[in-house]
């Protein structure tokens, strides 16, 4: 995330918490727990805008500067996130 | 191995049915709730 940071200070990031194969529960599971904490941790509030979706377990860390250039950007995503990926859908 | 939890969705018109169903909305977390969350010992990467 640094590496790319250093390279685009614009760059936002996010991550989707994929369930162990053991755990029961679909939302909030354990991997997104343990890497919100980590980016709670590490990235202040300053610099990103921390956003997330426990039941589908996935965080997003808003650039700060996306969005005063793109006001929209959050609707963006959503939409990104909407049109791309089903979540927790079992085969 | 095991089960598929994310997949890619294609644009296809019964997927732009199921995004409905699958809509993902975001909350903002709280100073607060970022401060509760992390561990205080280290230090801010950025």
């Amino acid at each position: 995330m640094l590496d790319v940071y250093s390279k685009n200070p614009t760059a936002s990031f996010g991550f989707v918490g994929a369930r162990c194969l053991n755990e029961e529960q679909t939302e909030n599971v354990k991997r997104f727990r343990v890497y919100s904490s980590l980016m709670a941790t590490y990235f202040s509030d300053t610099l990103f805008v921390h956003r997330e979706n426990r039941k589908k377990n996935v965080y997003v860390m808003i650039n700060r500067r996306n969005l005063s250039d793109n006001p929209d950007f959050v609707e963006e995503m959503e939409r990104y996130f909407n049109d791309h990926y089903v979540f927790n859908d079992e085969e | 191995m095991g089960k598929t939890f994310i997949k890619k969705k294609e644009l296809t018109s019964d997927s732009k049915q199921d995004k409905q169903r699958d809509s993902v909305v975001f909350v903002t977390v709280s100073k607060e709730e970022l401060q509760r969350r992390r561990v205080s010992s280290y230090s801010y990467l950025l």
